[in-house]
């Protein structure tokens, strides 16, 4: 009897924990052009074309009300059960590992661990719902007050899925920390009721993913214009998502005979045996199909970046 | 002996038909709390979790509305959400059924001595009373911790959580 009892908490546990869908990360940055119009930005060559990234482990160091505010927010979100990757932690992670695998060879000293520039890329700051952060300090007269907005945006889709801003009253306090947190306490109910209302239509519907499908060069002479029963390979893949998404809602934004590219593809949050499921899940479920009969397409890569986006990259591995 | 015997029975007399009459304006003020007959106005955050709301409540007594205004505020953050100084805040509980989804819960919480006064943490400044055809308009600043109100409506069930689902 003690044994039953046993098993059927832990069958109870078990259930209960692959009952929960994949939680979110969510982490605050401050905006792009709050890090321009400030001088946080790192140029850098992409063949020939000079870009601009934010620079938030200087932003960091050099702007002092940037962690007040920022503690701020993540302490509100704390108290709604909800804590958020702490954007200075994550980037001390980055370069704490970064400095680690720099330093490992081999036992003769002459090789390093390999990397290369995706996985770099990848060891950036990363989360699923980026709450970006934009303030100006208005001066009326010896009085100060903040304009701020606090915008949640989907990273796989670019969706903005919820905002909260205004401007504070004006104040004789100098300090911009203590007006900017003030400002993030007074909106700060009404930003995390969008939230849940964007977490409630995900549950409801199905997370929003971005998918992605390219073609190698390949000997097969595979493309998405290749024909089966006659069937464009595109149209096969459209027909494939179309009957795995909830209600069949996504949305194509562009396709040709090398590239299709969708977003707001509402996948389940569950499978079939009710486990929580992501888009790299989606994705592989849709190689698996291309890889079995009439296709046969056998090489086939799937490439995770993320809860929310998946590529997939036929005709070699 | 007969004279105090009868001056004792007017004064028992006298307080009895005062405290019904109290009682009658008592519960005049409830039903309009449940009609959502009063006014609420943001004013500023107090801090952390903690919202100053001005509500204006009516009632025959001034004290009765006075006394209402905690009540109301609460009701308000629930029921009605609030806006002002450039701020807004939806209600609480957005469900359209509002309180008679719950009903037995609501009718606990906002009994005389319910659970309603946790999250009143005070009343700023003295009220403001205006005289309005046969009853009183009384406004008075009240802070109410929201964010223990809405864990309290979480923990109870009446309203999910942001992590609830994950």
């Amino acid at each position: 009897m003690k044994k039953l009892f046993l098993i059927s908490c832990l069958c109870l546990m078990v259930s209960a924990a692959f009952g929960q869908a994949k939680k979110p990360r969510l982490m605050v940055v401050p905006s792009d052009s709050w890090c321009y119009q400030n001088g946080y930005m790192q140029q850098y060559d992409n063949q020939g074309v000079i870009e601009y990234i934010p620079d938030y482990k200087r932003a960091l160091v050099e702007c002092s009300d940037l962690i007040p505010v920022i503690s701020a927010i993540n302490g509100l979100m704390a108290d709604r059960d909800f804590p958020l990757d702490d954007l200075q932690q994550t980037m001390a992670s980055i370069n704490r590992q970064q400095t680690e695998l720099a330093a490992v060879t081999n036992k003769s000293g002459d090789a390093s661990v390999k990397s290369n520039d995706l996985m770099e890329l990848r060891q950036r700051a990363r989360c699923d719902i980026i709450l970006e952060l934009t303030w100006t300090v208005n001066h009326i007269g010896p009085k100060q007050s903040i304009t701020y907005t606090l915008r949640a945006l989907d990273a796989y889709t670019n969706n903005e899925v919820a905002s909260a801003g205004g401007t504070g009253d004006p104040s004789n306090c100098v300090v911009t920390a203590t007006l900017l947190t003030a400002a993030v306490n007074a909106h700060m109910d009404l930003f995390c009721t969008r939230l849940q209302d964007h977490f409630d239509d995900l549950l409801k519907n199905g997370r929003a993913i971005a998918l992605n499908i390219n073609v190698f060069d390949n000997d097969m002479d595979i493309d998405l214009e290749t024909e089966y029963d006659g069937y464009e390979l595109r149209e096969i893949i459209e027909d494939w998502v179309y009957e795995n998404t909830v209600s069949g809602r996504y949305n194509l934004i562009d396709d040709n005979e090398l590239y299709m590219a969708f977003d707001d593809v509402r996948i389940p949050v569950y499978d079939d045996r009710d486990r929580p499921i992501a888009a790299n899940n989606f994705a592989r479920d849709l190689a698996r199909f291309l890889k079995g009969e009439p296709y046969n397409i056998e090489l086939i890569k799937v490439m995770n970046q993320g809860l929310g986006q998946a590529t997939l990259v036929i005709g070699n591995k | 002996m007969k004279r105090l015997f009868l001056v004792l029975c007017l004064l028992a007399c006298t307080c009895m038909i005062a405290y019904a009459g109290n009682k009658k304006k008592q519960k005049k003020a409830d039903e309009d709390t449940q009609n959502f007959r009063y006014e609420l106005e943001y004013i500023k955050s107090a801090g952390t979790g903690l919202a100053n709301v001005k509500v204006w409540s009516y009632s025959k007594k001034p004290h009765i509305a006075a006394e209402q205004t905690k009540k109301n505020a609460i009701h308000g953050v629930i029921f009605k959400g609030y806006a002002g100084s450039g701020a807004t805040q939806p209600a609480l509980v957005r469900d359209a059924a509002g309180m008679s989804a719950h009903p037995e819960f609501f009718e606990a919480f906002f009994a005389e001595g319910g659970d309603y006064m946790r999250y009143v943490v005070n009343a700023v400044g003295t009220p403001e009373v205006m005289k309005v055809g046969k009853e009183y308009k009384v406004s008075q600043i009240i802070q109410v911790n929201t964010a223990q109100l809405r864990k309290h409506l979480e923990q109870a069930g009446i309203i999910r959580g942001l992590a609830s689902g994950f």
